[in-house]
């Protein structure tokens, strides 16, 4: 099967669904105050590129949004794989764990706004909470779930801790690991574009509460689409990386 | 004979009983309200009225009630024809909603002035006026509001270079004024009236202080022109029990208690607000106040492309006196 297959299908499906809209609409069947023809929104999406500081804003949510995954990954892995490392802490506390990913977090922003003032770490703060949790998580899974005799053949072998961790765990690992990464990119972005909606201190979730507010309801499925691409460049990432991590490791 | 006469009678005598009580007979009309912040006094009122008196059933209305946040959260409910009426939604809004052709008219207006918006200090501040906000920070609730609004015109009018920050709902301002990440903080009406008493803080301005603010209507009612077209008759009848609502809420204490207990406030501290920020006249029902400075603002705020003709205006306007004689 020719490898650009996949992705042409999936684009082709995308491309008749807006078609389908832009005629239903076209013809009265969807009202244009709720959803507005593709073709208006990609022309708001030019005006608004020219009128308005989308640009920035799109970079402002990209960047406290990788920032905060970032941050979880950096965290939640080593604190998944010492759960796994040492039995008591994983006992101890993976049902907190997963009992906090219920939690919505999100609720507790005018504590965070007190704590962190009204700007970027606010918002940075309350994405990285939400995402290291299912790091924590998946890696924790993903490590425990490592069959017993490749462990047991790795110590026959006298292969040190280290070299264990490099050369059998992890690689084992790694794919429930980055399904953890990809859920943190998804519970990040949400809390992130969300936040900036309800505090207004920039982004593209301000532009999204903006647009709406001034009525313009093409102009806000824009920048709905905006966020969308930072979702879809984020999953492209992932699954790059965890193609290159799992030729090398 | 006598018992078929008696039996003829009887009859008559339910019939001319039941003409005689139209309105006990009379099915009510539903309408379905979206109201506008929950609890504040100019917003709440007809509710309150109501509950109390029946007023609008009173009209043959039965009203079903949703309560939204507001401005475009109330606005869309009758854009998509799923709410009759949106209540003391924001002025700006409308006009840009229906200038976009959204199926919606301005039937009334139902608050004019800005008294109700104010901003405050902590007690022991150096800041006695906006005149002394220069470096300072100034709330205002989110960009585009009618906090916004007011606070860019005060400023410009008071010639400083203030700093406006964006702090959201009167609440979380409280918080952020209270741990010194604002100088000054914004609240409406009732909230915080009580510190306001108890002298925690101090009010340095009033949305009214903004040029022309005064005589501006800056809230007013919308409703669905499906609706209207269809069912003129039962919002003529809607709208006279709005207006009686109103006169009631200025007319004794009950509403008063209501709005105290709705906001764990005294009836004393709910008396000061209404009589200090929503005088009576402020909630006239016509004629919309200033609608060249709402259009002018309307422009600013690109919720409008460009000025509208008086003809515009004039349709734009129709329905508030239709529907207010």
């Amino acid at each position: 099967m020719h490898r650009w297959l996949a992705p042409a299908a999936g684009f082709a499906v995308l491309v008749l669904a807006l078609a389908a809209l832009e005629w239903a609409a076209s013809v009265g069947w969807v009202s244009p105050f709720l959803t507005p023809p593709p073709s208006e929104i990609a022309a708001a999406g030019w005006r608004m590129a020219a009128e308005e500081p989308l640009a920035s804003a799109f970079f402002s949510t990209l960047g406290v949004v990788l920032a905060a995954t970032v941050a979880a990954a950096v965290m939640g892995i080593p604190a998944g794989w010492a759960m796994y490392r040492f039995p008591l802490l994983g006992n101890a506390y993976e049902n907190w764990v997963a009992a906090l990913f219920s939690a919505p977090l999100i609720l507790l922003y005018p504590l965070f706004l007190v704590l962190f003032g009204r700007g970027p770490l606010t918002i940075g703060m309350i994405g990285f909470l939400s995402g290291v949790i299912p790091v924590i998580l998946k890696t924790y899974e993903g490590f425990t779930a490592v069959p017993v005799v490749l462990v047991n053949v790795a110590r026959s072998f006298n292969l040190p801790e280290s070299a264990l961790l490099r050369k059998v765990l992890l690689p084992a690992a790694l794919p429930t690991v980055f399904t953890g990464l990809r859920l943190c990119f998804i519970y990040t972005t949400i809390n992130v574009v969300g936040l900036e909606y309800l505090v207004d201190v920039g982004g593209l979730g301000f532009m999204v509460g903006l647009m709406y507010d001034r009525y313009d309801i093409p102009a806000m499925y824009a920048a709905v689409t905006f966020v969308l691409l930072i979702s879809m460049l984020g999953f492209s990432a992932a699954e790059r990386l965890e193609r290159r991590w799992g030729r090398g490791a | 004979m006598a018992f078929g006469k008696r039996l003829q009678h009887a009859v008559a005598a339910l019939a001319v009983a039941a003409l005689a009580l139209p309105g006990a007979a009379m099915a009510l009309d539903k309408v379905k309200v979206a109201g506008s912040q929950r609890n504040f006094w100019d917003t709440t009122t007809f509710y309150f009225a109501d509950q109390a008196t029946g007023v609008f059933k009173k009209k043959g209305i039965e009203l079903e009630v949703l309560w939204t946040k507001g401005g475009s959260d109330c606005q869309q409910t009758v854009v998509t024809g799923s709410m009759d009426f949106c209540m003391h939604t924001g002025m700006l809004g409308a006009i840009g909603a229906w200038a976009k052709g959204a199926p919606i008219a301005i039937v009334s207006a139902t608050s004019t002035g800005a008294g109700d918006i104010w901003w405050y200090v902590k007690a022991d501040s150096p800041i006695h006026s906006i005149k002394d906000t220069n470096g300072k920070s100034v709330a205002f609730s989110r960009p585009g509001s009618s906090t916004n609004l007011l606070l860019n015109a005060i400023v410009a009018a008071s010639g400083t270079s203030t700093k406006k920050v964006s702090t959201g709902g009167p609440s979380g301002t409280l918080t952020q004024l209270m741990s010194g990440q604002i100088d000054v903080g914004w609240s409406a009406g009732i909230f915080a009236a009580d510190l306001l008493q108890q002298g925690k803080i101090r009010r340095i301005a009033s949305g009214n202080d903004a040029p022309g603010v005064q005589t501006q209507t800056i809230r007013v009612n919308i409703a669905g022109t499906g609706f209207l077209k269809e069912k003129l008759d039962v919002a003529k009848r809607f709208m006279a029990a709005y207006r009686e609502a109103v006169d009631w809420a200025y007319s004794g204490d009950k509403a008063l208690e209501m709005y105290a207990k709705a906001n764990k406030s005294t009836v004393e501290i709910a008396r000061s607000v209404r009589d200090k920020m929503y005088p009576r006249d402020s909630m006239r029902t016509k004629p919309i106040g200033n609608i060249e400075l709402s259009i002018q603002q309307a422009i600013a705020d690109k919720r409008l492309p460009g000025p509208l003709k008086p003809e515009r205006i004039r349709e734009m306007l129709h329905y508030v006196d239709v529907l207010n004689p």
